[in-house]
C-alpha cells in the first residue's frame, strides 16, 4: 500500500460512508470506475467500518487489569443471585441504578422483595459503610405504611444494593386519577401517608426524596412509602429528566419536589420533608406542578424554589395548561389537567379548595422551615380539622373566621364561642411553641452529623456523575472538589470549639482526598490535592486524639489518616515516607489493641497495617522484612478468624492470607514451608462454601483453591492432585450448567477438563485422559472462536492441542492394541501436535508468547518427527518389529 | 520526583518554540513519570481498581509541567508526547505480562491458573501497536489519532486541538483507520 493509493482510498471511502446505502452503489460506480482494486479496497473498508463497532473506542488502560486475586466480573443481573434472592425481572430505572423484582430462593414460600442495585459507583464501600451505620435505625421502622428496608450490602462484583419489601401499586398521582378519587377521599389517602412520614420522623429518619413516585398505593387503598433513608445513604441522582443539578455543589434530590433549604444546601431536617408533603398534596388537588421552570439551568431552578411564591391551588386548578382559556366548557382534555374530570367541574373545585386547602398547601410550603408546620402529624391533623369543619391551623387567625366555623358546627352554643375560642387559641400556641423549641434541637442535632456528612457524600456522588456524564474531561470535577472545599473551609472556621463536628469535617476531608487521589478507582489525578486534605484530616485527628487520649474511636481515625497519606505516598513513589506513616499507624493500632486486646475490629486493622508495610518492603526488594510483616498479618488473621469462626469475611482473610504467604515464601525460596502455607487455605474455602451452598462465588473460590492444591501436589502425589482436580471440576460442571452463557464459567470448566486430562495422561490412563481433554478442547475452540484477538483463549486452545496429541502418542505407545490401532492414535497425535504446533508458530510471530514458552514450536516439531518416526517403524513389514 | 518541573515546562516551551531537540529530552522525562505512576497502578493488587489513561496523563500534567508557564500549544504538545508514551507503556507492558506471566514456573504442562480473569486485552494491545506502525508508514496522521484517542484517552476534540486539525477531520479519519485496523486485527489468525 503507497500513500497515494491510500489517499485514494480515503477519498472515497470517507465520501461513500457519508451517503446512505442505497446511493453508496452508484456513488463508487462513478468514483471507481475502471479501478477494481480501489473498488475492492473502499467497500472491504465499509464492510469492516461496520462490523467494527466499539471496537477501540473505549482507550486502551480505562479496563480493569488482570491483576487482582479475586477480581469482580460484569454479569448479567436477571436470573443471577444477589445475596439470598434470586433476581427475577426489572421494574424500574433510574441514573442512580436499577430496581428488580427477586424472590427469596431458599424459602418455601418464595418472599418477594424489591432489590434496588445501585450501578458502578465509584466508591460502594463507603455506601456499604453508611448502610451499615444507618441499617439499624433503618430496619427498626415498622410501619404499615412504609416499605421495610430489609437488607443490603455489595454483590459479588461489588455494587451496592438494598432489599426492600415488594410493593405492588401504583403510584399516588396515578392512584388518584385512575380511581378519580374526590378531594375528601385524597386528603384522607394523604392523611395516612403523613402518619408514616410522622412515625419514621419519630424515630428520627428524614426521608429527603418524598415524591409521588415514592409513594406507591396498593390495590387495597394502602399507602406505602418507598425509599425511607435511602436517600441519606445514598444522596441520589436528580430523577427529573433533562434536569441536571450535579455540578451545583450541593444537589437537591429531586427539584421539583425539593425544599429551598434543599436546594440551597442547607439544613435538612424533618420539616423538610413536610415541604414535599405540602408540593405533592398541592398536584394532588391541583393536577397542576407548584413552580414552572423556564429552563434547566440549575440557578434558575434554585431561584424559583427559594422565591417564587407559588399560586393558590384554587387559582391554579383553574389553569388549563398553554391551552387558552375557553370558558369553564370541560370539553378539551389537557393532559395537564387531565384529571381534572375526578374533581368536577372546576368552578366547584375552586370553591373547595379555597380558603382552608389554600392555606394548608401553603403553609406546608412556605419557604422558611420554621413558618411551616412543625411537623407531618400536624400537616395531617390540619388535614382531618379541615375535614370535620373545624378551624384549621394554616390561616391568619382572625376571630371573625374562627366564629364563623364554630357558629357551623355548634349551632346551637354561641353563647359559649368567645371562651372555648380562647382555649383553642392558647392550645395553638402552646402546640407551636413546643414544637418549635423540639424542632429546633432535632435540627441542631441532626445538622451536626448530616451537613458534613452529607456534604462529603454529596460531592462523592457529583464527581461520579461527572465522570459519567463528561467522559476525559476534568473541568466538572475539579468544579466540584473545589466548591466543596469552599464549603468545608467556611465551616471548619465556624466549627472550631466543637469536637464532634471538627472529627466529622475530618472524616470530610478525607473524603475529599479519596476523590482527588484514589488509586483503587476512577480518580480526579490530583495526588498532590489529596495528599493535602489528607494531612488537614490527620492535622484536626492528632489534635483531637491529643485532647483526649483515651478517645479510641479518635485515635483509631487518626491511624486511619496515617494510613491514607501511606497510601498516597506509595502511589506518589516515596516508598520511604509510606513506610513512615504505615508505621506510624501501626504503633497507633498496637497500642489501642493492647489496651483493648478482645477488640476484632482493632485487631483487623493492626493486620492491614502488617500487610501495608509488607507489601511496600516488597517493593523496596526487602523480601525478608516482607514476609516478617505478612506473616505478623497472619498471625492475627489466624488468631481473629479462631475468635468468630461464624465470620465468613474473617475466615476468606486468612485464607488469603495463606496464599500471600505462600507467595511471599516461594519469593524466598521456601518452597517446602510455601507448600505448607499454601495448603491451610484450602480447608478454610471448602467450609466457606459448604457453609453457603448457593454461593457462588464462594463455590469458584472452592474450585480455585482446589486446583491451586492439585498444582502443589501434582510433582509429588498424582493421584492426590487428580482427586483435587476432579473435585475442582465437579463444582465447575455445576457453576457452568447454572450459568451457561458465563464465559469465565466456561473457562473455567475448561481448565477443569484440562486440569483433569492432562494429569490421567500423565498417569498413563490415556482413554479417560483424551475424553477429559476432548472437553476442554471443545469448550475452549468455542471461546476462542467467540472472542478471536484473545491471546490468552489463543494459548489455551494451543496448549490443549499439544495436551491431546501426548495422551495420543500414551495410547498408541501401549502393546495391548492391535498395530493399526496404534498406527491411528499415532497419526492423531501427529495431527494434534501439528495444530498445536501452528498455533504456538503463529503466538510467537505475533510476540505474545511467554518466554518460558520461547522453545516450545521447536520442542513440538521433535515431537512431530517422533510421531513420523513411530508411523515409518508401524509401515515396515511385520516381523522386523518385535 | 524524577521529573522536574522547570525541566519539562523549559522542554516544552523550547520544543513549542521550534527546537527540535528539545523533543527527545522531553520523551524520556514524560516516559520515565508515566512509567512510574502507571506501574504503581499496576503493581496494586487491591480489587477492581481501574488505570484510567486520561486521569493518569492529567495527573503527570499536573505533577511535571508549570501550569503558569505553557500556553495552550505547549499544553495540547504534552498531551500529544504523552498519548505516545502511554502507548509505548501499555504495550511494554502487554509484552512483559505475556513474556512473564506468573512467573513462567514450570509445575507442569497445564494450563493458565484458574484466578487469572479471561477478559485480557494483551494481545489487542500488541497486535494494535504493530497495525499502527504499520498505518504510520502510510498515513500518519491517522495513525497519531488512534494513538492520541485509543492510548491517550484523549476526545475528539481534544485530538483536534492536539493536531491542529477540525473535529470533523479527526472523526472522518477516525473511522477509516478503526476499519482498518479493525480488519488487520481480525485477519491475522486466518492469515
Amino acid at each position: 500500500m503507497t500513500p497515494q493509493k491510500w489517499q485514494q482510498i480515503k477519498d472515497v471511502f470517507q465520501s461513500a460512508i457519508e451517503l446512505e446505502a442505497s446511493r453508496r452503489r452508484s456513488f463508487l460506480d462513478e468514483a471507481c470506475r475502471g479501478n477494481s482494486e480501489l473498488r475492492n479496497e473502499v467497500e472491504r473498508l465499509i464492510v469492516l467500518h461496520e462490523q467494527a463497532g466499539d471496537f477501540i473506542e473505549t482507550p486502551a488502560s480505562d479496563s480493569t487489569l488482570p491483576i487482582g486475586l479475586f477480581e469482580p466480573q460484569a454479569e448479567p443481573v436477571i436470573g443471577r443471585r444477589i445475596g439470598p434472592y434470586k433476581v427475577v425481572r426489572e421494574i424500574g430505572r433510574g441514573g442512580m441504578g436499577a430496581v428488580y423484582l427477586a424472590i427469596r430462593a431458599d424459602d418455601q414460600y418464595q418472599k418477594r422483595v424489591a432489590i434496588k442495585l445501585i450501578k458502578g459507583w465509584m466508591d460502594s464501600d463507603s455506601i456499604v459503610r453508611r448502610f451499615r451505620n444507618e441499617r439499624q435505625i433503618l430496619a427498626s421502622l415498622d410501619h404499615p405504611g412504609i416499605a421495610k428496608l430489609l437488607d443490603g450490602g455489595t454483590t459479588d462484583d461489588g455494587l451496592p444494593y438494598f432489599v426492600m419489601d415488594y410493593i405492588e401499586g401504583e403510584s399516588i398521582n396515578q392512584y388518584c386519577d385512575t380511581h378519580r378519587l374526590s378531594t375528601v377521599e385524597i386528603l384522607k389517602l394523604f392523611r395516612t401517608v403523613c402518619s408514616a412520614v410522622h412515625y419514621a420522623h419519630q424515630n428520627l429518619v428524614v426521608h429527603r426524596d418524598i415524591k409521588p413516585g415514592n409513594i406507591l398505593i396498593t390495590a387495597e387503598g394502602a399507602a406505602k412509602l418507598l425509599d425511607f433513608g435511602i436517600a441519606k445513604v445514598m444522596n441520589p441522582e436528580l430523577a427529573a429528566p433533562g434536569i441536571e443539578l450535579t455540578l451545583t455543589g450541593i444537589a437537591p434530590l429531586t427539584p421539583a419536589y425539593a425544599s429551598p433549604e434543599q436546594v440551597r444546601g442547607g439544613r435538612i431536617t424533618t420539616v423538610s420533608d413536610v415541604y414535599s408533603l405540602g408540593v405533592v398534596l398541592y398536584e394532588l388537588l391541583t393536577g397542576h406542578a407548584p413552580y414552572r421552570f423556564k429552563s434547566s439551568d440549575p440557578a434558575e431552578i434554585a431561584h424559583v424554589i427559594c422565591h417564587e411564591e407559588p399560586q393558590k391551588p384554587s387559582t391554579a386548578v383553574r389553569q388549563r395548561g398553554t391551552v387558552p382559556d375557553s370558558g369553564e366548557s370541560p370539553t378539551t382534555p389537557i393532559p395537564e389537567i387531565a384529571s381534572k374530570t375526578r374533581r368536577g367541574p372546576s368552578a366547584k373545585m375552586r370553591r373547595t379548595l379555597a380558603g382552608d386547602l389554600d392555606n394548608i398547601v401553603l403553609m406546608a410550603m412556605r419557604k422558611e422551615p420554621q413558618r411551616r408546620y412543625a411537623s407531618a402529624e400536624q400537616l395531617s391533623e390540619d388535614l382531618r380539622r379541615h375535614l370535620e369543619g373545624l378551624p384549621v391551623i394554616a390561616r391568619r387567625d382572625t376571630v371573625g373566621y374562627r366564629s364563623s366555623k364554630f357558629v357551623k358546627r355548634h349551632m346551637a352554643g354561641v353563647i359559649a364561642a368567645t371562651l372555648i375560642v380562647a382555649s383553642l387559641l392558647a392550645g395553638i400556641v402552646t402546640t407551636l411553641w413546643q414544637a418549635r423549641i423540639a424542632r429546633v434541637e432535632r435540627a441542631e442535632a441532626e445538622l451536626r452529623f448530616n451537613d458534613v456528612r452529607r456534604l462529603a457524600n454529596s460531592f462523592l456522588f457529583e464527581f461520579h456523575d461527572a465522570i459519567e456524564n463528561l467522559p476525559g474531561s476534568t473541568p466538572a470535577r475539579e468544579l466540584v472538589v473545589k466548591r466543596a472545599l469552599e464549603y468545608l473551609d467556611s465551616l471548619a472556621q465556624k466549627s472550631s470549639g466543637d469536637p464532634s463536628l471538627q472529627r466529622e469535617l475530618a472524616t470530610a476531608y478525607q473524603r475529599v482526598a479519596d476523590i482527588q487521589g484514589n488509586q483503587y478507582s476512577a480518580h480526579s489525578g490530583d495526588t498532590t490535592g489529596a495528599l493535602a486534605n489528607y494531612r488537614k484530616a490527620l492535622e484536626i485527628r492528632e489534635k483531637l486524639a491529643a485532647a483526649r487520649p483515651a478517645d479510641h474511636p479518635a485515635r483509631r481515625e487518626l491511624a486511619e489518616s496515617c494510613d491514607k497519606i501511606g497510601d498516597i505516598s506509595e502511589l506518589m513513589g516515596d516508598l520511604s515516607g509510606a513506610l513512615d506513616f504505615y508505621r506510624r499507624s501501626l504503633s497507633i493500632r498496637s497500642s489501642l489493641s493492647e489496651e483493648d486486646p478482645m477488640n476484632a475490629q482493632l485487631r483487623h486493622d493492626l493486620a492491614s497495617s502488617y500487610d501495608s508495610i509488607g507489601d511496600t518492603l516488597a517493593k523496596t526488594g526487602d523480601a525478608q522484612g516482607a514476609l516478617d510483616n505478612v506473616r505478623k498479618g497472619l498471625a492475627i488473621r489466624e488468631s481473629l478468624s479462631a475468635a468468630d469462626p461464624n465470620n465468613v469475611d474473617a475466615q476468606r482473610d486468612l485464607a488469603i492470607s495463606y496464599y500471600k504467604m505462600a507467595d511471599a515464601l516461594a519469593g524466598l525460596g521456601s518452597a517446602a514451608e510455601s507448600l505448607e502455607n499454601g495448603r491451610k487455605a484450602l480447608p478454610i474455602f471448602e467450609s466457606l462454601a459448604a457453609a453457603d451452598p448457593t454461593n457462588a462465588k464462594a463455590r469458584r473460590e472452592l474450585s480455585v483453591s482446589y486446583n491451586r492444591t492439585g498444582d502443589m501436589l501434582w510433582t509429588s502425589d498424582k493421584a492426590a492432585a487428580l482427586e483435587c482436580y476432579r473435585k475442582a471440576l465437579k463444582i465447575r460442571e455445576a457453576l457452568s450448567s447454572a450459568d451457561p452463557t458465563n464465559a469465565q464459567a466456561s473457562r473455567d470448566l475448561a481448565i477443569g477438563y484440562g486440569n483433569v486430562g492432562s494429569t490421567l495422561a500423565g498417569m498413563g490412563d490415556a482413554a479417560e485422559a483424551s475424553a477429559n481433554l476432548r472437553k476442554s478442547l471443545a469448550l475452549f475452540e468455542v471461546l476462542s472462536a467467540k472472542d478471536p484477538t484473545n491471546a490468552v483463549a489463543r494459548h489455551d486452545v494451543a496448549v490443549c492441542y499439544t495436551t491431546v496429541a501426548e495422551a495420543e502418542t500414551v495410547l498408541a505407545s501401549l502393546s495391548s492394541i492391535p498395530v493399526s490401532r496404534q498406527e491411528q492414535h499415532w497419526r492423531e497425535a501427529r495431527s494434534w501436535y501439528q495444530r498445536g504446533l501452528d498455533v504456538f508458530i503463529e503466538l510467537r510471530n505475533h510476540g505474545t508468547l511467554r518466554a518460558s514458552e520461547a522453545d516450545r514450536p521447536e520442542g513440538i516439531a521433535k515431537e512431530i518427527k517422533r510421531c513420523d518416526e513411530a508411523l515409518a517403524k508401524l509401515r515396515r513389514p511385520t516381523g522386523a518389529s518385535r | 520526583m524524577t521529573a522536574s518541573l522547570k525541566d519539562v515546562t523549559q522542554l516544552l516551551v523550547h520544543w513549542g518554540n521550534g527546537d527540535k531537540q528539545a523533543l527527545d529530552r522531553l520523551m524520556p522525562l514524560v516516559y520515565d513519570e508515566l512509567h512510574r505512576m502507571a506501574s504503581r497502578y499496576l503493581r496494586r493488587e487491591r480489587e477492581g481498581h481501574t488505570l484510567q489513561t486520561t486521569a493518569l496523563i492529567n495527573e503527570a500534567y499536573l505533577r511535571i509541567v508549570d501550569q503558569n508557564r505553557v500556553n495552550w500549544q505547549n499544553r495540547a504538545h504534552f498531551f500529544g508526547v504523552a498519548a505516545q508514551m502511554m502507548r509505548r507503556i501499555l504495550v511494554d507492558h502487554a509484552r512483559s505480562h505475556l513474556y512473564a506471566k506468573r512467573g513462567g514456573g514450570a509445575q507442569k504442562l497445564t494450563l493458565d491458573e484458574a484466578i487469572a480473569t479471561p477478559q485480557e486485552r494483551d494481545l489487542d494491545l500488541v497486535a494494535l501497536d504493530d497495525a499502527l506502525t504499520a498505518l504510520a508508514e502510510i498515513d500518519p496522521q491517522q495513525s497519531r489519532i488512534i494513538e492520541l484517542r485509543f492510548f491517550g484517552g484523549l476526545t475528539i476534540e481534544e485530538t483536534a486541538e492536539v493536531l491542529n486539525i477540525s473535529p470533523a477531520t479527526v472523526k472522518r479519519d477516525w473511522n477509516m483507520a478503526k476499519a482498518w485496523l479493525y480488519g488487520e486485527i481480525s485477519n491475522r489468525f486466518s492469515k
